[in-house]
């Protein structure tokens, strides 16, 4: 539009992150980080074809401990744990994905619509926001998921609820100090309708900012999710799913497979995203994304 | 519009000569609006709760007299009756607020005690565990922080960075299962769980915090026990605390470190450690002071899943009871509750931001 240096510039997101990628990748602990981290993705994709035992048949003998047969053990059930906590790589990480983008999404909408239309839409919105952010997380995740019924599904709705506030927080306050910058005012001197305007200036501007957000959310969501799981509020008994297994090894302490292994599972990759998202912070921009 | 009205505003321009006299009718003005604000709040979350547990599928009368009484139409008349869900959902909802000006949170439908007495006895066993673990996390994270800060890019930055993630990605479920298993399971060095040990009887009440109570009492044998009690569920969450308040306390202190007051303190040949205590960690007081109100409120959330484990009568185990049963007046009082302690905490960090900075003026 201009290239004067006050103009907040358009550039590409995508760019941004690709150039900032070297410098931050040579870094061993965000390297690692990266390394598991795509190491859980081909998991998740690959997982259930390459697991010794079908995760559901209860056909060892239980409580085993790890052995070269069944590399985690066995559960209470007699079913291999290795295999359960490969199969739930797929639950966990994609539903904690859902999660977030879903809450990208709606977060985003709602702070876009508050910052851009202002007055009376952005009180009603951003008063709704508060109140959900005044309520505790995890009781009003977990009142929802028992409303709604244990399930999966139902565990992400209510996760949802909790999650989509502090998208709408900072994406409206990005919007806000857009929404005064030269080249959406031009834009808006164009004739640009307010849908317009959003979708080619403010949009931009404020997707990369928020992209980093999500990928720093990805370890709370599998977090939240798993923690719904584990209260009985998530997965459903046979779905191998690491909150519940977790749930599972409290009756049976002698047996520290049980918790340990979808345990450590669960940190890893909340680890691994954790710093990979830290990461992408500190390459694209500290001070924008700072909620 | 007002873009974030009821923030404090920095004012950048030095203070004038006249700033002695504190402006207290603002300050009032202030108050008012944030109570208004509080109050609106509050009567929000109810409204949520009350939404979520009326519109969704799930039967909350069923949940709450058991499947097989919940066939019976004669059980489960007299149970709405008694619990005035024969009434419109409207009534139903202003009843209970009108009620709850005079503060009356209603009856549990689980316990069948009142909501506020429940919530008495749950509260301090909360207290006790979120005081001592959000004071532990507040040193840990100020000292790893300013070392983390003081040393920025150098491998104790590195290390420290790493536990403290490491701190916010463990699951706190997962943590407190470890801890019980291990320290009390395995090696029998930690009570087992519950406040006290079997057969040990409360102190007289006080503050309902049994550690205190036992002081105020005088009995050191119910103290120590009370203690020894603490110390897992506390050091549960206080790891999951610290790794955030590290983090935050690093950002902070490096962003004031960088200020050019601090170079001129260096400058003039002012030892580091007293830059340190009074410029740097002041200033960096504010935001940090901030987090540590922040953490707290999701300390409160975070002991729902480590009481479970613990059998810690507390508000997060009486939520978990009332949210799996659908007991509505009862997630009501602990959302409210856990609400005013949120809010109550971001006024008064608020607040205290004109007395540690007095730039920023509260209610200007």
């Amino acid at each position: 539009m201009s290239d004067t240096g006050t103009v907040i510039p358009r550039v590409s997101f995508t760019r941004r992150i690709w150039r900032a990628i070297p410098r931050e990748i040579r870094m061993p602990v965000g390297m690692i980080a990266a390394l598991i981290a795509l190491g859980w993705i081909i998991i998740c994709i690959i997982g259930p074809s390459i697991i010794p035992y079908d995760p559901l048949t209860q056909d060892l003998p239980r409580l085993q401990p790890p052995s070269a047969q069944t590399w985690f053990g066995t559960d209470e059930l007699g079913r291999d744990l290795f295999s359960r906590v490969i199969a739930g790589a797929r639950v966990t990480i994609s539903l904690a994905l859902l999660l977030v983008i879903a809450s990208m999404i709606i977060g985003s909408l709602i702070g876009i619509i508050a910052g851009f239309f202002g007055r009376w839409v952005d009180e009603v919105l951003m008063r709704m926001t508060d109140i959900v952010l005044a309520f505790p997380t995890v009781i009003l995740a977990m009142v929802t998921a028992a409303a709604l019924g244990a399930s999966l599904f139902n565990a992400v709705l209510a996760a949802l609820i909790v999650s989509w506030p502090p998208y709408a927080r900072v994406v409206r306050s990005m919007v806000l100090s857009l929404r005064g910058a030269d080249f959406v005012a031009s834009g808006r001197l164009l004739g640009f309708s307010p849908l317009k305007s959003m979708r080619l200036d403010i949009l931009p501007n404020v997707g990369g900012p928020t992209l980093v957000m999500a990928s720093l959310d990805i370890g709370n969501a599998a977090l939240l999710l798993s923690g719904l799981s584990y209260l009985g509020l998530g997965a459903k008994p046979p779905t191998p799913e690491w909150g519940s297994m977790i749930s599972a090894a409290v009756n049976h302490y002698d047996s520290w497979w049980l918790g340990w292994f979808p345990g450590l599972a669960i940190c890893t990759v909340v680890i691994s995203f954790n710093f990979l998202g830290d990461a992408l912070r500190d390459a694209f921009d500290p001070e924008e994304v700072r909620v | 519009m007002s873009q974030d009205s009821e923030q404090p505003r920095a004012i950048e321009e030095p203070p004038s000569p006249t700033r002695g006299r504190r402006s207290y009718t603002g300050l009032l003005r202030y108050l008012g609006r944030r109570l208004v604000l509080t109050v609106v709040l509050l009567i929000g979350i109810t409204l949520v709760t009350f939404t979520l547990t009326n519109l969704v599928p799930g039967d909350p009368v069923a949940a709450a007299v058991g499947q097989s009484a919940a066939d019976d139409p004669a059980i489960v008349e007299r149970f709405r009756k008694e619990f005035g869900l024969d009434k419109p959902l409207y009534a139903q909802y202003f009843g209970y607020l009108g009620r709850l000006i005079h503060g009356d949170l209603g009856t549990s439908w689980q316990t069948r005690n009142p909501v506020v007495e429940d919530l008495g006895k749950a509260i301090p066993a909360t207290m006790e565990i979120a005081l001592s673990a959000i004071t532990m996390a507040l040193i840990l994270g100020l000292v790893l922080g300013s070392v983390a800060a003081h040393r920025r890019g150098l491998i104790s930055d590195q290390v420290i960075r790493l536990i403290s993630l490491l701190g916010i990605s463990v699951p706190t479920f997962w943590t407190a299962i470890l801890f019980f298993s291990i320290f009390y399971y395995r090696l029998g060095i930690a009570p087992g769980s519950g406040r006290l040990s079997p057969g040990a009887s409360a102190p007289p009440r006080v503050t309902g915090m049994y550690t205190i109570d036992s002081l105020i009492a005088g009995d050191m044998r119910t103290f120590v026990d009370a203690a020894a009690h603490l110390v897992l569920p506390t050091g549960v969450l206080t790891l999951f605390t610290v790794g955030l308040l590290t983090r935050f306390s690093r950002m902070a202190l490096l962003e004031v470190l960088d200020k050019d007051f601090v170079r001129a303190a260096h400058a003039k040949g002012l030892p580091t450690r007293s830059i340190f205590f009074k410029y740097v960690l002041r200033a960096a007081a504010v935001p940090i002071l901030t987090m540590v109100g922040l953490a707290f409120g999701s300390l409160l959330s975070g002991t729902v899943l480590v009481e479970s484990i613990f059998a810690w009568p507390g508000l997060g185990s009486y939520a978990y009871k009332a949210a799996s049963q659908l007991d509505l007046l009862a997630v009501m009082g602990v959302g409210l509750f856990v609400g005013v302690v949120y809010l109550t905490i971001n006024l008064l960090i608020d607040i205290a931001y004109g007395f540690i900075d007095p730039r920023v003026k509260v209610g200007s």
